[in-house]
């Protein structure tokens, strides 16, 4: 038996083979591009909505310091004066530096300190406000603004509403691989729950985008105590 | 005498009001309340006027507060809180200012309260009620308390209304239509773009003309028609 392939039909497999490899060839390439593109989309998209999740500085809180400072202003000028400094840098914070992807750690502590310095003398009422800082790593960048979502909480759901003996215990350890960030107040257990709000949300959905597989949000509550926690893992 | 206390757990905002009041005449502080259960403790034993409240406040927030209250004093809610204005007109109360506010808005608000007292039941015998009616004018760095019953008229110059009482002319630094938006509707009326009479004191109308007093108010042509109404 001899087996004689045709030239004629040699030729026309060969082609048929070629455009099949060449289809295979552009249709990965399609692929590939739109692959990309979706992937650049979605980016995209995870970016602007952490542009749209970043939260700004309270509203209510501003108003309220607004009106703090225009009493102050007659009484004690000089207090009046430091107020408006400290209100001026943390708008300037909020408003520009949260804008960006990373901001130092720095920033962010003096951010949270300058919080709890306006709200301690908001109250008559004393407060007890403990806020320990530990940081071994002086270059570690974090996204912004993340923090003080749960020191805004303590503060909310804590402080104001407690009549006296109000704390508010705050732990921050900066290190190589990780960011450790803690707070812990007392609140009026008897008042009836508010259902989670929109803050602890958004924080949960900013951690996911910016922080995929590498934090930890722990919230913990016990009888009249509630402690949050959040660890970034820097690595 | 107005008795009125404050109801707020930010002592600055005690401050503000307190400070306000004290440029008033007739306004006597009972206390200063730093939450609504310490509003509520002096309410058991005391009777006031008028309650300065905020909202967000420990335990109890100001509307439920307000709404334990089985008769209400007169209620000026401050607030840094846009939001809850709706609410709070349905709780009747007398005005709702946005922190921080000026003394001439906190002024418009007294006169809203002073200017509907007392909370009698017979707001019916309007008559009687308006022997006691009265507001405060700001002339220059000064507040005068002018009856209402004592308004003649008021005339609009520039960005001035002049107020002619039956003793007195009172320069205030507000437009005629504000200052009509506090004096009560009924016993006011408008017959120019500059001029609004108090009713009860027109003597005579002829032609254009509405005598009051020694005074003589030109009847502008858009207006005739409310004077008309009058003489029907």
């Amino acid at each position: 038996m001899v087996f004689v392939i045709d030239d004629l039909e040699f030729e026309a497999t060969l082609f048929s083979f070629a455009t099949i490899i060449l289809i295979v060839i552009i249709g990965t390439r399609w692929i590939i591009r739109e692959m990309k593109l979706v992937n650049e989309l979605k980016n995209e998209k995870a970016k602007t909505e952490l542009q749209h999740l970043k939260s700004q500085v309270n509203p209510h809180f501003f108003f309220n310091m607004l009106n703090n400072l225009y009493g102050l202003i007659e009484v004690d000028s000089k207090k009046a004066q430091g107020l408006v400094l400290k209100l001026s840098d943390m708008m300037r914070y909020s408003i520009y530096d949260g804008q960006n992807e990373f901001v130092s750690i720095q920033e962010e502590v003096e951010y949270l300190k300058n919080y709890i310095e306006l709200h301690q003398m908001r109250y008559r009422k004393k407060i007890q406000i403990t806020f320990d800082v530990n940081v071994q790593n002086e270059t570690c960048k974090v996204t912004p603004l993340l923090f003080i979502i749960l020191l805004e909480n303590a503060f909310k759901h804590g402080v104001e509403n407690l009549r006296e003996n109000a704390f508010v215990k705050i732990d921050m350890s900066v290190k190589k691989r990780e960011v450790r960030f803690s707070v812990e107040n007392n609140f009026d257990a008897t008042q009836e729950e508010t259902k989670p709000g929109i803050g602890l949300k958004n924080l949960k959905r900013r951690l996911e985008l910016s922080y995929p597989e590498k934090h930890y949000l722990s919230l913990f509550k016990n009888e009249d105590i509630y402690v949050s926690e959040l660890i970034i893992s820097l690595v | 005498m107005i008795k009125y206390i404050i109801v707020d757990d930010e002592y600055i905002a005690h401050d503000i009001i307190k400070g306000y009041c004290d440029l008033l005449p007739n306004m006597e502080l009972q206390k200063n309340c730093y939450d609504a259960i310490e509003a509520l403790e002096y309410l058991n034993q005391h009777t006031v006027d008028l309650i300065f409240l905020d909202l967000n406040m420990p335990k109890l927030k100001g509307f439920e507060f307000l709404k334990t209250l089985s008769s209400p004093p007169k209620v000026i809610v401050t607030t840094a809180y846009k939001e809850f204005a709706l609410e709070g007109y349905e709780l009747n109360i007398s005005d709702y200012l946005l922190k921080p506010f000026s003394f001439e808005r906190f002024l418009k608000a007294i006169n809203k309260v002073v200017g509907t007292k007392p909370t009698t039941k017979s707001t019916l015998v309007n008559e009687v009620d308006n022997a006691v009616k009265s507001i405060f004018l700001r002339s220059n760095k000064k507040y005068v308390q002018v009856s209402i019953n004592d308004i003649l008229y008021a005339e609009a110059a520039g960005n001035y209304t002049k107020v002619i009482t039956i003793s007195d002319t009172i320069t205030i630094r507000e437009k005629i239509s504000d200052l009509l938006e506090v004096l009560p509707k009924e016993n006011f009326l408008q017959v120019h773009k500059s001029f609004a009479i108090a009713v009860k004191h027109i003597q005579s109308i002829e032609g254009n003309r509405i005598f009051i007093q020694e005074h003589i108010v030109p009847i502008g042509k858009m207006y005739k028609a409310n004077v008309n109404e009058l003489l029907k």
